[in-house]
Protein backbone atom coordinates (compact mmCIF):
# COMPACT_ATOMS: atom_id res chain seq x y z
CA UNK A 1 0.00 0.00 0.00
CA UNK A 2 1.23 3.79 -1.00
CA UNK A 3 1.04 6.36 1.81
CA UNK A 4 -0.60 9.12 1.38
CA UNK A 5 0.61 12.34 0.06
CA UNK A 6 2.67 14.49 2.16
CA UNK A 7 1.18 17.95 2.51
CA UNK A 8 2.82 20.80 4.89
CA UNK A 9 2.12 23.70 3.71
CA UNK A 10 2.44 27.54 4.98
CA UNK A 11 5.41 26.46 6.61
CA UNK A 12 7.60 29.85 8.38
CA UNK A 13 10.81 29.56 6.28
CA UNK A 14 12.82 29.76 9.45
CA UNK A 15 15.36 27.14 11.09
CA UNK A 16 13.31 25.34 13.77
CA UNK A 17 10.52 25.11 11.40
CA UNK A 18 12.44 23.77 8.49
CA UNK A 19 14.25 21.26 11.25
CA UNK A 20 10.51 20.13 12.19
CA UNK A 21 9.60 20.18 8.25
CA UNK A 22 12.41 17.89 7.78
CA UNK A 23 12.11 15.51 10.43
CA UNK A 24 8.66 14.90 9.14
CA UNK A 25 9.12 14.02 5.85
CA UNK A 26 11.87 11.77 6.88
CA UNK A 27 9.07 9.87 9.03
CA UNK A 28 6.56 10.33 5.98
CA UNK A 29 9.71 8.74 3.40
CA UNK A 30 10.61 6.08 5.69
CA UNK A 31 7.02 5.16 6.58
CA UNK A 32 6.63 4.50 2.49
CA UNK A 33 9.38 1.84 2.68
CA UNK A 34 12.43 3.80 0.99
CA UNK A 35 16.01 2.35 2.06
CA UNK A 36 18.42 4.43 4.16
CA UNK A 37 20.27 5.96 1.32
CA UNK A 38 18.00 7.23 -0.95
CA UNK A 39 15.92 8.58 2.21
CA UNK A 40 18.85 10.30 3.02
CA UNK A 41 19.50 11.90 -0.29
CA UNK A 42 15.70 12.75 -0.28
CA UNK A 43 15.79 14.19 2.30
CA UNK A 44 19.11 15.85 2.14
CA UNK A 45 18.19 17.78 -1.50
CA UNK A 46 14.66 19.33 -0.05
CA UNK A 47 16.61 20.51 2.92
CA UNK A 48 18.89 22.33 0.58
CA UNK A 49 15.91 23.64 -1.47
CA UNK A 50 14.15 25.13 1.57
CA UNK A 51 17.42 26.16 3.12
CA UNK A 52 17.96 28.62 0.02
CA UNK A 53 13.93 30.10 0.27
CA UNK A 54 14.82 30.63 4.38
CA UNK A 55 18.33 32.03 2.93
CA UNK A 56 17.19 33.95 0.13
CA UNK A 57 13.50 34.28 -0.64
CA UNK A 58 12.28 36.61 2.01
CA UNK A 59 15.79 38.33 1.95
CA UNK A 60 15.30 41.44 4.06
CA UNK A 61 11.94 41.15 4.97
CA UNK A 62 10.02 39.12 7.49
CA UNK A 63 10.23 35.23 7.18
CA UNK A 64 7.46 33.63 4.80
CA UNK A 65 6.48 30.82 4.25
CA UNK A 66 6.86 27.35 2.23
CA UNK A 67 4.80 24.59 0.94
CA UNK A 68 5.93 20.90 0.79
CA UNK A 69 3.91 18.18 -1.03
CA UNK A 70 5.71 14.66 -1.53
CA UNK A 71 3.85 11.68 -3.22
CA UNK A 72 4.96 8.17 -4.04
CA UNK A 73 4.16 6.93 -7.32
CA UNK A 74 4.72 3.41 -8.28
CA UNK A 75 8.61 3.21 -9.34
CA UNK A 76 9.26 7.05 -8.46
CA UNK A 77 9.25 9.53 -5.75
CA UNK A 78 8.78 13.62 -6.32
CA UNK A 79 8.71 16.48 -3.65
CA UNK A 80 7.74 19.84 -4.45
CA UNK A 81 8.61 23.36 -2.95
CA UNK A 82 6.65 26.10 -3.45
CA UNK A 83 7.66 29.33 -2.18
CA UNK A 84 6.45 32.44 -2.48
CA UNK A 85 9.11 34.87 -2.50
CA UNK A 86 11.91 35.93 -5.00
CA UNK A 87 14.49 33.16 -5.99
CA UNK A 88 17.95 33.89 -6.24
CA UNK A 89 20.61 32.49 -7.66
CA UNK A 90 23.46 32.38 -5.19
CA UNK A 91 26.37 34.73 -6.42
CA UNK A 92 29.62 32.34 -7.27
CA UNK A 93 32.17 32.68 -5.29
CA UNK A 94 35.55 32.43 -7.92
CA UNK A 95 38.30 32.08 -4.51
CA UNK A 96 38.94 27.85 -5.01
CA UNK A 97 37.61 27.22 -1.47
CA UNK A 98 34.07 29.19 -1.21
CA UNK A 99 32.60 29.26 1.85
CA UNK A 100 28.95 29.79 0.09
CA UNK A 101 27.10 27.81 -3.00
CA UNK A 102 27.17 24.50 -2.70
CA UNK A 103 23.56 24.04 -1.54
CA UNK A 104 22.31 23.49 -4.89
CA UNK A 105 25.42 21.80 -6.17
CA UNK A 106 24.02 19.23 -3.40
CA UNK A 107 20.60 19.54 -3.97
CA UNK A 108 21.15 18.68 -8.13
CA UNK A 109 23.67 15.93 -7.22
CA UNK A 110 21.38 14.15 -4.68
CA UNK A 111 18.51 14.06 -7.07
CA UNK A 112 17.72 12.25 -10.10
CA UNK A 113 16.18 15.06 -11.60
CA UNK A 114 15.89 18.71 -10.14
CA UNK A 115 13.80 21.28 -11.74
CA UNK A 116 13.84 25.02 -10.58
CA UNK A 117 11.12 27.19 -12.15
CA UNK A 118 11.21 31.14 -10.93
CA UNK A 119 8.16 33.42 -11.44
CA UNK A 120 6.86 36.62 -10.51
CA UNK A 121 5.05 34.47 -8.05
CA UNK A 122 7.75 32.96 -6.27
CA UNK A 123 10.01 29.43 -7.21
CA UNK A 124 8.60 25.89 -7.72
CA UNK A 125 11.02 23.46 -7.38
CA UNK A 126 11.19 19.95 -7.92
CA UNK A 127 13.20 16.95 -7.45
CA UNK A 128 12.63 13.32 -8.03
CA UNK A 129 13.90 10.21 -7.64
CA UNK A 130 13.57 6.94 -9.45
CA UNK A 131 13.16 3.95 -7.08
CA UNK A 132 12.62 0.54 -7.63
CA UNK A 133 9.01 -0.71 -8.46
CA UNK A 134 8.34 -2.38 -5.76
CA UNK A 135 10.06 -2.27 -2.72
CA UNK A 136 8.68 -4.38 -0.27
CA UNK A 137 9.47 -7.65 -1.92
CA UNK A 138 12.72 -8.29 -1.82
CA UNK B 1 39.36 11.72 24.48
CA UNK B 2 37.73 13.74 27.61
CA UNK B 3 33.93 14.06 27.61
CA UNK B 4 34.15 17.66 29.22
CA UNK B 5 34.45 20.41 27.28
CA UNK B 6 35.34 23.64 29.35
CA UNK B 7 35.41 26.66 27.96
CA UNK B 8 33.81 25.68 24.66
CA UNK B 9 30.70 27.85 23.85
CA UNK B 10 27.33 25.75 24.79
CA UNK B 11 25.57 24.49 21.99
CA UNK B 12 22.75 22.07 21.53
CA UNK B 13 25.26 19.67 19.73
CA UNK B 14 26.86 17.57 21.91
CA UNK B 15 30.59 18.52 21.98
CA UNK B 16 34.06 16.81 22.51
CA UNK B 17 37.41 18.55 23.20
CA UNK B 18 41.41 16.98 23.82
CA UNK B 19 44.60 17.70 22.60
CA UNK B 20 47.04 15.27 20.51
CA UNK B 21 50.14 16.78 20.31
CA UNK B 22 49.50 20.09 18.85
CA UNK B 23 46.33 19.07 17.11
CA UNK B 24 43.07 19.97 18.60
CA UNK B 25 40.14 16.77 17.93
CA UNK B 26 37.12 18.10 17.76
CA UNK B 27 33.87 15.73 18.13
CA UNK B 28 30.43 16.62 17.69
CA UNK B 29 27.54 14.55 17.76
CA UNK B 30 23.86 15.82 16.64
CA UNK B 31 21.96 17.21 13.58
CA UNK B 32 24.17 19.78 11.99
CA UNK B 33 21.24 22.37 9.60
CA UNK B 34 20.67 25.97 10.07
CA UNK B 35 19.54 25.76 13.73
CA UNK B 36 22.57 24.68 15.10
CA UNK B 37 25.35 25.40 12.00
CA UNK B 38 26.21 29.20 13.53
CA UNK B 39 26.99 27.36 17.06
CA UNK B 40 28.96 24.39 15.37
CA UNK B 41 30.71 27.48 13.65
CA UNK B 42 31.13 28.93 16.97
CA UNK B 43 32.80 25.92 18.34
CA UNK B 44 35.12 25.67 15.95
CA UNK B 45 36.12 29.64 16.11
CA UNK B 46 37.02 28.73 19.91
CA UNK B 47 38.60 26.11 19.27
CA UNK B 48 41.42 27.65 16.51
CA UNK B 49 41.71 30.47 18.63
CA UNK B 50 43.85 28.02 20.95
CA UNK B 51 45.96 27.75 18.02
CA UNK B 52 46.56 24.23 17.08
CA UNK B 53 48.95 23.08 14.04
CA UNK B 54 46.01 20.89 13.04
CA UNK B 55 42.19 20.47 13.42
CA UNK B 56 40.35 16.81 13.62
CA UNK B 57 36.43 17.45 13.17
CA UNK B 58 35.25 13.56 14.43
CA UNK B 59 31.54 13.92 12.68
CA UNK B 60 30.91 10.23 13.55
CA UNK B 61 28.34 10.89 15.92
CA UNK B 62 26.29 13.76 13.45
CA UNK B 63 23.33 12.69 11.89
CA UNK B 64 22.17 15.39 9.64
CA UNK B 65 24.46 17.33 7.53
CA UNK B 66 24.35 20.03 5.00
CA UNK B 67 25.68 22.87 3.02
CA UNK B 68 25.51 25.11 6.36
CA UNK B 69 27.88 22.79 7.97
CA UNK B 70 30.23 22.41 4.91
CA UNK B 71 30.60 26.19 4.87
CA UNK B 72 31.31 25.88 8.64
CA UNK B 73 34.45 23.74 7.73
CA UNK B 74 35.46 25.65 4.94
CA UNK B 75 35.75 28.44 6.82
CA UNK B 76 37.69 26.70 8.82
CA UNK B 77 39.96 25.42 6.57
CA UNK B 78 40.88 28.75 5.25
CA UNK B 79 42.01 29.69 8.71
CA UNK B 80 44.59 27.10 8.88
CA UNK B 81 47.40 25.65 6.56
CA UNK B 82 47.35 23.48 3.79
CA UNK B 83 46.30 20.25 4.66
CA UNK B 84 45.43 20.97 8.45
CA UNK B 85 42.37 20.27 8.34
CA UNK B 86 40.94 16.55 8.55
CA UNK B 87 37.24 15.14 9.14
CA UNK B 88 36.70 11.70 10.36
CA UNK B 89 33.17 10.29 9.21
CA UNK B 90 32.25 6.42 8.89
CA UNK B 91 28.99 7.35 6.81
CA UNK B 92 27.72 8.60 3.70
CA UNK B 93 25.73 11.51 5.59
CA UNK B 94 28.69 13.49 6.76
CA UNK B 95 31.23 11.85 3.88
CA UNK B 96 28.78 12.18 1.36
CA UNK B 97 28.39 16.27 0.95
CA UNK B 98 32.17 16.53 1.08
CA UNK B 99 32.80 14.87 -1.60
CA UNK B 100 29.85 15.65 -3.68
CA UNK B 101 30.95 19.32 -3.98
CA UNK B 102 34.59 18.52 -4.05
CA UNK B 103 35.53 20.05 -0.54
CA UNK B 104 37.36 16.45 0.38
CA UNK B 105 40.28 17.53 -2.08
CA UNK B 106 41.12 20.48 0.78
CA UNK B 107 39.89 18.49 3.44
CA UNK B 108 41.08 14.76 4.70
CA UNK B 109 38.07 12.76 4.91
CA UNK B 110 39.30 9.80 7.10
CA UNK B 111 37.51 6.56 9.04
CA UNK B 112 39.35 7.22 12.44
CA UNK B 113 40.81 9.85 14.35
CA UNK B 114 44.59 8.07 14.38
CA UNK B 115 44.17 7.66 11.07
CA UNK B 116 42.92 11.56 10.28
CA UNK B 117 46.34 12.28 13.05
CA UNK B 118 48.87 10.54 10.91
Amino acid sequence: MRPEPFRCHGVPAAPASLRRLRHELMAWVLAGGIDESHAGDIVLASYEALANVADHAYDGGEAGVVDVDATLHPGRLEVVITDHGQWRTPVPDPRPVSLRGRGLLLLRASADRADISSGDQGTVVTLSWDLDPVPDVR
Amino acid sequence: MTPSTPDLPATELAVTFAWRGRAAVLGVAGEIDLVSAPEFGEVVDAVLARGPEKLVVDLREVTFFCSAGLQVLASAHRRLAERALCVVSDSPVTSGPLRTTGLDTWIGVHPTVDEALT
